[in-house]
């Protein structure tokens, strides 16, 4: 079932720009998708409404057919729907590695020592299990990041929304990260990314590009 | 789908741990704003009452009934000290004076005192009730005078010395008096009685009437003028600074634990991005800072009540009382305030949240 747009625009404040003008699309279960575009595109307010980080202005999202309604519905999806992956790498600083990365799971009720199991895999799947006691604030921008791809992963998500997970990272770890994000999600799990990388859009079956808030053309790379 | 409550409160004490100086500031502030509040407290209660005390002895509560004729009956004054709210009553009469036989030109005032009269001007005393005399203590010092000590005055048998007394503080020209105990029977100058602090002018006002004859009205009047204290310890202690101060603690210590949460706002929009909801975010922040807010009152009530004891003085139940209950209600309204403050701050677009760093 998808996440759809309809006919969304958004602003930040009455008398400030459109950031996002009537943009329709739709995104299936297990698609992974890419937003394209210069900065100030729109590309991070996009995924942020499709995250339902953001309340449109007007339009609507659905999941499954079905708007979004309300702030307590919008924290259940949140919780169950999503994973988030963010370009300067978001996490609780004073936290382990361990502790953030189990952070989607304790949220879904799941209880810490199964949460703390299912963590401690993905972090040793991808390579960073010897770290996972270090606080976050210790480890460096291509470490944390992969632990925050860890924690997207850990919730088995129905989708992963990316914004310029690899805007930071040198090309090696960039390698890493994306490899992690695409081949290393969870059967049926999609990945919507915002990014200016082509190598990165290129890993997608569909790209959205856009230009001044507006949908400006899809692509299939 | 959402945090199981032990895990809410788990990770709430996780932050806690992991933000150890920062908790540990916290605790520190709380402790200095509680117990700042409850020295105060504990301080003005003692002082207030360190001056109650000695506005007391110095005889604020007692009024000395006089009537004009054959003065006053002092069986009914002495029977003014079984009566509710009356600590002692009693009445003296002039004696004339009196020689001691072995300094036969040197003349000192003597006085006929019924026993309850002893209580009222030399509180906390206890004297024999047997027959002797009771020498003031100027007197004493003067000639050598003791407790035992057999006295012989000019034309009178000897007689034994039941006791000294302090009379300085509230009938000081009796201070070189010798007084006599007597039985109450009969007329006396003076009838004195001293009230409960909380009675004082009731009763006071009503003594005129119990003395009243017809012949004569009684006098009644003062041993301390109303005016003589400048302070009024009900009236200060009403109007204390720290009666409302716990308020304003309060919110100054809302203040410090919003902006230390404001600080940490992107954390809180992380937890809501992974679909945490705001009654959640409110009972992790109370799992993080409750233990802080506890232990701040703790530590800081306990350093006042240390000070309060390290600066010479007792502490009444009654002042460590008052303190607590003072910086108990600061604790306690600061609880919601910190239980909400990661909520508060993390309000308007997450999206934007996660950005501030």
């Amino acid at each position: 079932m998808p996440l759809t747009l309809n006919e969304v625009s958004h602003r930040y404040g009455p008398g400030l720009p459109w950031v996002a003008r009537r943009v329709s699309l739709e995104i299936a279960d297990g698609e992974t998708v890419a937003l394209m575009g210069p900065s100030g595109s729109g590309k991070t307010t996009l995924l942020s409404i499709l995250g339902l980080l953001t309340r449109p202005t007007e339009g609507h999202v659905l999941v499954d057919g079905r708007p979004t309604v309300g702030d307590r519905a919008a924290v259940a999806l949140r919780a169950s729907l999503f994973s988030w992956v963010f370009q300067t790498a978001n996490a609780l600083p004073r936290r382990s590695a361990l502790d953030n990365a189990a952070l989607p799971l304790l949220v879904r009720g799941v209880d810490r020592p199964t949460a703390s199991r299912i963590a401690a895999a993905e972090l040793r799947r991808l390579g960073v299990s010897h770290l996972a006691a270090r606080p976050a604030r210790l480890l460096s921008g291509g470490e944390l990041q992969r632990v925050c791809i860890g924690r997207a992963l850990a919730a088995a998500p129905r989708w992963i929304l990316a914004d310029e997970p690899t805007g930071q990272l040198d090309h090696r770890s960039t390698a890493a990260a994306a490899d992690a994000l695409f081949l290393g999600r969870p059967i049926g799990t999609g990945v919507i990314v915002a990014t200016h990388d082509p190598d990165l859009a290129a890993r997608c079956e569909r790209v959205f590009r856009l230009s001044d808030g507006c949908l400006t053309g899809e692509a299939r790379p | 789908m959402s945090w199981k409550t032990r895990e809410l409160i788990n990770e709430g004490t996780a932050n806690l741990r992991g933000s150890a100086f920062r908790s540990i500031l916290l605790a520190a502030i709380c402790a200095a704003a509680f117990g700042g509040l409850a020295f105060a407290e504990v301080r003005q209660a003692a002082d207030l009452s360190a001056f109650a005390a000695s506005y007391r002895e110095a005889g604020a509560h007692i009024a000395v009934v006089s009537l004009q004729g054959d003065g006053i009956p002092g069986s009914r004054c002495e029977a003014l000290r079984w009566e509710q709210g009356v600590i002692g009553a009693g009445a003296w009469r002039s004696a004339g004076q009196v020689s001691f036989a072995s300094a036969p030109g040197v003349l000192f005032q003597a006085a006929d005192v019924t026993p309850g009269i002893l209580a009222v001007w030399s509180p906390g005393e206890r004297f024999d009730s047997g027959a002797g005399v009771i020498a003031g203590m100027a007197l004493a010092a003067e000639t050598g005078l003791r407790r035992g000590l057999m006295v012989r005055f000019l034309e009178n048998e000897p007689m034994v010395v039941t006791g000294v007394a302090e009379l300085a503080p509230r009938m000081p020209q009796a201070t070189r008096w010798v007084l006599g105990p007597v039985s109450p029977s009969g007329f006396f100058d003076e009838c004195w009685v001293e009230f409960e602090p909380g009675v004082s002018e009731a009763g006071k006002a009503s003594l005129a009437a119990r003395f009243a004859t017809g012949a004569a009205d009684p006098v009644v009047r003062p041993v301390r003028r109303s005016d003589e204290f400048t302070r009024d310890p009900a009236a200060e202690w009403e109007s204390r600074p720290q009666k409302h101060g716990w308020v304003a603690v309060t919110i100054a210590l809302s203040g410090f634990i919003v902006a230390a949460a404001w600080f940490r706002r992107s954390e809180a929009a992380l937890y809501m991005a992974t679909g945490t909801g705001r009654l959640e975010l409110v009972v992790m922040s109370a799992a993080e800072h409750w233990p802080i807010v506890a232990l701040g009152w703790c530590i800081g009530y306990s350093y006042a009540v240390s000070a309060h004891l390290s600066w010479g003085e007792g502490a009444a139940m009654d002042f460590v009382r008052h303190a607590a209950v003072t910086s108990g209600a600061a604790a306690v309204l600061l609880l919601p305030a910190s239980a909400c403050a990661n909520a508060l701050i993390a309000r308007g677009n997450i999206a934007a949240l996660l950005k501030d760093r």
